[in-house]
């Protein structure tokens, strides 16, 4: 882990984007205490002012107090959504690729089965039935459909570790199963993990905004339930661009930001995704963890 | 002989996958409150002036679609019809039958992803195997814009455009495109020429929202592959021996390809459902709208033939790629029949 | 997208022809909505194969050719159009009951601006003790060339005795006895139990006549008479089915209409009704004179003319643009602990905002809803007792809600700052629905919901699909709800009066009812019902409805949020004009009922 010093250019505008969002979700409501989301400012679409920077929305709200909300209710969702789904996921990868034969076999049968079908096709169906919009649930639920492109990664990853010779001292000394996984297995994947993870928040984000434009979560706040309103309302329609914009801009930077960070964490992790030769040296001893592109799983998630 | 327990391994396991999807095909759509007869019933109720009838459309309804019949005899009953490849009839739009429905909307939804799907892997390829290969400022630019176009939610990107493109606004004294539907309301579809370009116009927009943000996805994809492969030994070695570059990036983009075209194998087999929020934001009349229709209806034989074309696509494609690698690959086939 | 297009608000409902969840509409497409733009094919064409191109170069220009002979229309129907049959459940525009009267009539028309009947197959009706007299017109004909008898009014009557089924069967809850005393003239007998004179005129203005020669065939062909598809319906009107598919409903009008001496001949010679994806995609047609009236809840109309300078209107020129026909209720089921208490129904009616539900929740097309369930408009305002109204029923007033909560009923605030009654009763934890994509309805939940929580009553928004909302609310099985009462009509007030009040008819929680679905119950409003049902003079109508309404004020079983018209009514006159407006009422501003007289006078501006 000494070699992390380098750090891409790019990371350090991922970090710079992403403190500014978590800032602007978290802190936002703290420093601009007199703009909530329920606040009453106006009417129908009233335009940006003084008094609502950011306009009203459909019933008279105020629109930047509700990107603030929104913004922190998305990010918590994605982080739960993201935490369940990556824990999930390495637990059942590790467990498969460590433990191999027919507990293996089972398991990834299972992962592929659930692979194959649409999330979205389950996503809506769920939420049809449950009709409820509590953010533990709703992450619940977005992550029993994303953990399973993290489990077939984690998966492939912990069955290269499983031959290691470290991995043989262990089990000579006497460690059990769990501890073998736990502590001599597990570590070697620590940052690839965390790469998943941050591609499962971005997913869950997007994945909840896309719900949530389709009228499947009406209720509470949220970026996409901005975005949902100002459609049924006909903003594009009446120009009241106040509605749509903000949401759409936040929610494109807040996945510009995480996949930004991934990808340049996918070069600090993984040198041979470096250019320059010397890196390219020095990496060749470490491990070889395949590049954490977005994979077509993930792209699926947000389809 | 391995080759051939490869594939009936993995016969077995799609089978397998086959018939949990069916059942989850089946009970999912059921777990949904309500039922169908219920919107029939909302239809049919106006401020409760006809109660009793209500009761009887109600009851009539219930013994004609067999829901009163046990999950398990529904179910059978669902088997046998679709051995005999029957879909049945659309709750919704009763007594239409299913396949028309689906008829009707396969083309479009064919029409919008297939086109969008190779475009975008075509050029997203070459940008991202250029900007690999020319590194640099057009490197880094082409990697960020490409990694933010595919970070942009379709559907956000698809709301901008409308609002640029297709709606009255302060830029725009006229809208240039259409912003849904995928013709014209009040047309028929035909094969004339005006029918024809009406359609080109309306296909613009979920077309562009689409295309551009998989460019984005596809471009990222190739250039990390075609840089992980710049590294590997073999090019070092390559290098080393004193091999022109060109010779060198062609065996570089062969091997960086091959996870991309299972990419687009794969893609191929998610299309179906891949596109149904877009489908849905335009209001474009293909699988994607007709299945968000069916779940808010209730219509569960629509709702399951559906979701079971889509999973018999993405069983299919999956399937196919499993097989060419068995053949392109050996240590894949003997890595996956177990022997490790 | 939204409830306006199938209001549940009024008796026969303009929606019915639609066909179910698309009218959800649910994602606007508004992002997303197709625009004529200028110089392509505009909408028409799709009726003739070669159809020309439209002359609009946006602004005000008219269509040309054959899309410039015909009327097109929006909000109706959503589907596929799968059937014709007026007696199913989903019969596509226009041939539901209570529809625009294009293919079949009535034998009268109700007319909403002052609550009349006018004369449509009948020419004439007369009420003498427990008969009603209706009397055809002259030379009533059938499309196909047969005569229109008294036979077939029997007959229309007659099917829904012998088909429970079928839409209008509680016509015989009302009504004892059809009979034909000449070829052109019935006897309808009021049934001496319920004594409802109101109801029977209500079905006798709201039920299509069907031709006898055309049915008892189609009777002997189907075992339930809902389930024929009728793709060939033949009726009476001036206009009938040219031909439809899932993009379209297209009318042509027919040769010889029976009514041409009356009225004359329909200005548009075909009547078109695009099938659009959603509110959004329709709106945007209109704006592009794509489409010449449009029933669609369409927020901010006004910018339509005052900023797109489009010639497009509404019946007034500003707010509250329409006409009221209507009342969505917010239902509270009486039978869940703490709304049961009408000290607490009442403290809630307080708190809410009402005309911030119409400035935002119904884009300014409604006044502040009043405490009381008479329209202040219209054939009702003569009912409507302003100084009782004023005197003891509600408005916004958040600090008399709490005073109720806490002088009258004596509740204190939990640590999470909503009121718990004495004997421990939470006022909260309670949802309100309505189905998702009625957008009107659901804002107007959100800031019910928003009030409420402000003063101190914890009510959480949800908004399943439709289905979903429809079976919860009959069954009971709901905390709070906005749902549909009758609205405007020959039967109303007193029809909404019995869907609000009465609960005769209304099983427990648990079973189905389809009036009064929060189970209200007061022992003094049967006998004043029944009084207002059977009365044959206003004053003691008045005097009836008068108490009934108090009853009302004082229990809060519902809350009306907002006012909408029957059917919402938009006109864009690029290609026709003279469509009746508040400055120039020759017709009310309808589709059903007597507004079919309107589609004579229209005028084409284009040649």
């Amino acid at each position: 882990m000494k070699r992390l010093a380098r750090f891409p250019g790019r990371f350090y505008l991922a970090t710079f984007l992403i403190t500014l969002i978590v800032l602007f979700g978290f802190l936002g409501p703290v420093v601009f205490s007199g703009h909530n989301a329920n606040d009453v400012v106006g009417g129908l679409y009233d335009h940006p002012s003084g008094k609502a920077w950011l306009g009203t929305d459909n019933i008279g709200h105020d629109v930047f107090g509700e990107l603030m909300y929104g913004t922190r209710a998305s990010l918590e969702i994605g982080l739960l959504a993201g935490l369940l789904s990556t824990v999930v996921g390495t637990i059942i990868g590790v467990v498969a690729g460590y433990v191999g034969g027919m507990v293996d076999e089972m398991l990834m049968g299972l992962t592929n089965v659930l692979l194959t079908i649409p999330p979205i096709v389950i996503l809506i169906l769920i939420l049809v039935s449950l009709n409820t919009s509590g953010t533990l649930v709703l992450a619940i639920v977005l992550a029993s459909t994303a953990w399973t492109w993290t489990a077939r990664a984690v998966r492939a990853q912990a069955s290269s570790i499983r031959v290691r010779e470290h991995i043989d001292v262990a089990r000579l000394s006497g460690a059990n199963t769990f501890g073998i996984m736990s502590l001599d297995v597990l570590p070697y994947m620590l940052s690839y993990i965390f790469m998943a993870f941050v591609l499962q928040v971005a997913g869950a984000i997007l994945a909840e905004a896309g719900l949530a434009l389709l009228g499947l979560r009406a209720n509470g706040v949220s970026l996409g339930i901005m975005l949902h309103w100002s459609l049924a309302f006909e903003a594009l329609r009446t120009g009241a661009w106040w509605a749509f914009v903000p949401p759409t801009v936040l929610l494109t930077l807040i996945a510009f930001g995480l996949l930004l960070l991934q990808s340049s964490l996918d070069e600090v992790f993984n040198p041979r995704l470096r250019r320059s030769r010397k890196v390219r040296r020095l990496a060749a001893a470490t491990l070889s963890a395949p590049a954490v592109a977005p994979d077509p799983e993930e792209v699926a998630v947000r389809s | 002989m391995a080759f051939r327990r490869y594939i009936a391994k993995k016969a077995l396991w799609y089978l397998l996958a086959l018939i949990v999807a069916l059942v989850l095909n089946f009970f999912l759509p059921r777990l949904v409150p309500g039922n169908p007869v219920d919107s029939i019933i909302a239809q049919a109720s106006r401020s409760g002036a006809e109660g009793d009838q209500l009761r009887g459309i109600h009851d009539h309804y219930i013994k004609e679609f067999g829901l009163n019949k046990s999950m398990i005899e529904q179910f059978l009953t669902y088997l046998n019809n679709l051995i005999h490849g029957n879909l049945g009839l659309s709750f919704a739009n009763y007594p239409g039958t299913v396949s028309s429905q689906i008829k009707q909307a396969l083309p479009w939804t064919l029409g919008l992803q297939i086109p969008a799907i190779l475009i975008g892997w075509l050029v997203g390829n070459a940008v991202g195997a250029i900007a690999a290969y020319k590194g640099g400022w057009f490197d880094r630019s082409a990697f960020l814009g490409s990694l933010f176009l595919s970070a942009m939610p379709y559907y956000c990107l698809a709301i901008l455009l409308v609002y640029l493109l297709a709606v009255q606004n302060s830029i725009l004294p006229q809208p240039i495109l259409p912003a849904s539907g995928g013709y014209l309301p009040g047309t028929s579809p035909s094969w004339s020429g005006a029918f024809i370009a009406d359609v080109l116009r309306h296909y613009w927009m979920p077309f562009l929202s689409l295309v551009i943000v998989f460019i984005g996805g596809q471009a990222v994809g190739m250039r990390s592959m075609a840089i992980y492969e710049l590294g590997t030994d073999y090019v070092t070695y390559g290098r080393g021996l004193g091999l022109r570059d060109r010779t060198l990036m062609r065996y570089i983009f062969r091997n960086g390809m091959l996870p991309q075209v299972t990419g687009l194998a794969l893609s191929i087999g998610t299309l179906v459902g891949g596109a149904l929020i877009t489908e849905i934001v335009f209001s474009y009349p293909g699988v994607g709208t007709l299945l968000f229709n069916a779940i808010s209806q209730n219509d569960y034989p629509v709702l399951q033939a559906i979701t079971l074309i889509i999973t018999v696509a993405v069983l299919v494609a999956n399937f196919l790629v499993d097989l060419a690698y068995g053949i392109i690959d050996p240590r894949i086939r003997a890595a996956q029949a177990g022997e490790r | 997208m939204s409830a306006p297009d199938r209001t549940p608000t009024s008796v026969p409902d303009p929606a019915a022809s639609g066909q179910g969840a698309s009218r959800r509409t649910f994602l606007t497409g508004s992002a997303v909505a197709g625009l004529g733009v200028a110089g392509t094919m505009l909408a028409g064409c799709g009726t003739g194969s070669n159809s020309g191109k439209g002359g609009g170069k946006g602004g005000s220009a008219g269509r040309q050719g054959k899309s410039g002979d015909t009327l097109f229309i929006a909000g109706f129907q959503w589907g596929n159009p799968s059937n014709f049959n007026p007696l199913g459940t989903s019969a596509a525009w226009p041939c539901g009951n209570g529809n625009w009267q294009l293919v079949y009539e009535t034998l009268m028309r109700f007319n909403l601006l002052d609550g009349s009947l006018q004369p449509g197959l009948a020419k004439s009706m007369e009420q003498k003790g427990d008969k009603i007299t209706v009397t055809l017109q002259k030379g009533t004909k059938w499309n196909d060339g047969k005569d229109l008898t008294a036979d077939d009014v029997v007959y229309t009557f007659e099917l829904a005795k012998k088909h429970p089924e079928v839409s209008y069967a509680t016509f015989w809850d009302y009504c004892s006895k059809v009979e034909k005393t000449d070829a052109s003239t019935i006897d309808f007998t009021i049934d001496s139990k319920t004594n409802n004179p109101g109801m029977v005129k209500g079905s006798i203005a709201g039920t299509y006549i069907l031709p006898q020669h055309i049915w008892t065939a189609k009777e002997a062909k189907n075992k339930s008479i809902g389930n024929d598809l009728n793709l060939n319906p033949v009726g009476s009107g001036p206009f009938k089915i040219d031909k439809f598919d899932q993009t379209q409903v297209a009318l042509a009008q027919v040769d010889n209409y029976w009514g041409k001496g009356i009225w004359g001949t329909p200005a548009p010679k075909y009547a078109v009704h695009p099938i659009y994806k959603d509110n959004s995609a329709g709106d945007v047609a209109f704006q592009s004179n794509e489409v010449d009236i449009s029933q669609q809840f369409t927020p901010q109309v006004w910018k339509m003319w005052e900023v797109q300078k489009k010639p497009i209107s509404t019946w007034y020129k500003k707010a509250p643009y329409h006409v009221p026909g209507g009342m969505p209720m917010l239902v509270m089921n009486t039978t869940k602990k703490g709304l049961d208490n009408p000290k607490v129904r009442r403290a809630l009616a307080y708190c809410i905002d009402y005309a911030r539900i119409a400035a935002t929740a119904m884009s300014s097309y409604s006044v502040p809803a009043n405490p009381s369930l008479i329209l202040p408009t219209g054939g009702e305002a003569k009912y409507f007792d302003k100084g009782a109204v004023d005197k003891t029923g509600w408005k916004h007033d958040p600090a008399e809600s709490k005073r109720i909560l806490e002088k009258e009923l004596g509740a204190k605030k939990g640590g999470d700052g909503i009121y718990v009654l004495p004997d421990g009763t939470k006022l909260g934890g309670w949802t309100a629905q309505c189905p998702t994509g009625w957008t009107d309805w659901q804002s107007a939940l959100r800031i019910v919901a928003d009030n409420a929580k402000a003063v101190g009553i914890g009510i959480s928004t949800k908004f399943p699909q439709a289905p979903q909302v429809t079976q919860s609310v009959q069954n009971g099985d709901f905390d709070l709800a906005c749902w549909g009462v009758a609205g405007v009509g020959p039967a109303a007030p007193w029809q909404r009066f019995r869907d609000v009040l009465d609960d005769r008819g209304v099983p427990a929680p648990g079973k189905n009812a389809f009036y009064n679905y929060g189970r209200f119950k007061d022992s003094s409003v049967q006998s004043l019902l029944d009084k207002a049902g059977s009365s044959t003079d206003d004053n003691s109508l008045k005097s009836a409805l008068g108490q009934l309404d108090e009853i009302f004020r004082q229990n809060a079983p519902m809350v009306p949020l907002m006012y909408r018209p029957l059917e919402f009514f938009e006109f864009n006159e690029a290609t026709w004009t003279n469509f009746p407006s508040a400055a120039n009422p020759y017709a009310p501003p309808m589709f059903q009922g007597d507004g079919i007289t309107w589609i004579f006078k229209i005028k084409r501006t284009t040649k």
